[in-house]
């Protein structure tokens, strides 16, 4: 099996992790990622403005490079590029005049952009193309006794067209670190923001944030956070200590990308290269747990 | 107390915001749902239902000019939330791309710099300037 992959802007910089671990784990389950050719910007932010085209052009050319060079799926493991990219692609669908707008831009490429490439992001093709009694086949160290908080943060499940689930109330992160073997914990502000891009002007509001998703994590048990997002790792993992310092009541700990933990359930073990990326040291947890 | 005040200019304000966000303003009751569902709340100085009020009754200026507007990370929980359908977010939208389209953002990217961001994700360097540069 093989599906074209999007990695994006900071997956090959700054989340060297997120993308290492995201196509080590996918081959483990016998998922081939074939890294999409010409990438670009996925637009970063899909743009709410409605005379705003112009921002959907970086979108709408990875949308056709993905048409050209794939069997229907897309997969963008980063959440914001998924977001972006599938909002871009609803929005050329349900907007005909904005289609043919972009598509007169696009000049020589104008008459093969169709916008229906499938967006998927992976948490959803392990659950619907893959399937979760065959992830859980590919398990041979199962993550036993971590007890982990799935954060969804903001771009993941909204707005609901994105498609990941059909309500507000997924459980598809929790589904997956269970069939990893861990114990997905209770957690009230899964879906709630981390602050997003504030952190680089107006600091306080991340800061706030990160103290309290780290207090609803802690509450319901965890030992670790889990995220698709680099944005989310940066402001719960880099900033933790700041927080810390600030509210020293607060319990501090690992944010882990959901691929990492897939790497290390399908026995592919820690790669030591990815420690370097972490702030909050994530080996005293694993070797507790004797999965590093 | 809010009251209104509609003015030829106000008017043409509103219609200018209205082509951007394409939003049924005048749907909204004032439940205050977007308010309490909103995580970042405590740091504006408008709250997201008194922000849509004051678009309501004609005082653009009043939401324009204030720090709400920039708060709002477009996280969409009071979009997804709101009862009668008004995409909140997208009304937060339209105003900055008001303020950026006359030039009047909150970054500047020549006094980027701090060393401490030496770490950051791409993606936050390039959000923070989609989002607050104009």
């Amino acid at each position: 099996m093989s599906v074209l992959y999007f990695p994006g802007c900071t997956l090959k910089d700054k989340a060297s992790n997120f993308d290492a671990s995201t196509v080590s784990s996918m081959a483990a389950l016998g998922v081939e990622l074939k890294e999409l050719q010409r990438w670009n910007c996925c637009g970063t932010v899909f743009s709410m403005a409605s005379d705003d085209l112009m921002q959907q052009l970086a979108p709408a050319r990875t949308l056709l490079r993905a048409e050209q060079q794939g069997d229907g799926i897309l997969l963008a493991p980063c959440s914001m590029c998924f977001n972006t990219l599938r909002r871009a692609q609803r929005m050329l669908l349900d907007e005909p005049e904005h289609m043919e707008k972009i598509r007169l831009f696009m000049s020589l490429e104008a008459e093969l952009l169709q916008a229906d490439v499938q967006v998927m992001h992976p948490l959803s093709y392990l659950r619907d193309q893959l399937g979760w009694q065959a992830l859980r086949q590919g398990v041979t160290r199962p993550l036993q006794g971590l007890k982990l908080a799935a954060y969804y943060g903001c771009l993941l499940t909204r707005p609901l067209e994105l498609g990941i689930d059909d309500t507000c109330d997924t459980s598809i992160f929790e589904e997956l670190l269970s069939a990893l073997g861990a114990e997905p914990v209770a957690f009230d502000e899964r879906e709630a923001c981390c602050g997003s891009y504030q952190t680089l002007t107006n600091k306080a509001v991340t800061l706030r944030r990160c103290q309290e998703l780290l207090r609803s994590a802690a509450h319901g048990g965890a030992q670790a956070l889990v995220t698709s997002c680099p944005l989310c790792a940066y402001n719960l993992d880099q900033m933790q200590r700041e927080a810390v310092d600030e509210w020293p009541d607060l319990h501090g700990m690992p944010v882990f990308y959901f691929t990492e933990l897939m790497a290390l359930a399908t026995g592919l073990g820690w790669d030591p290269d990815w420690t370097a990326r972490h702030q909050v040291d994530p080996l005293p947890l694993l070797q507790a747990h004797g999965l590093a | 107390m809010f009251r209104p005040s509609f003015t030829e200019a106000s008017r043409a304000r509103l219609a200018r915001a209205e082509a951007i966000h394409g939003e049924p303003i005048n749907q909204c009751l004032q439940c205050g749902t977007c308010s309490g569902s909103c995580p970042n709340v405590h740091h504006m100085d408008l709250s997201p239902r008194v922000a849509v009020n004051l678009a309501q009754l004609g005082q653009l200026d009043e939401v324009l000019s204030s720090r709400t507007i920039w708060v709002c990370s477009s996280c969409l929980q009071c979009s997804v939330r709101c009862p009668r359908g008004i995409d909140i977010a997208r009304l937060m939208e339209a105003f900055r791309a008001l303020r950026l389209r006359d030039r009047l953002g909150q970054l500047e990217p020549a006094e980027l710099g701090d060393p401490a961001f030496a770490d950051a994700p791409t993606i936050l360097l390039v959000s923070a300037l989609r989002k607050l540069c104009g």
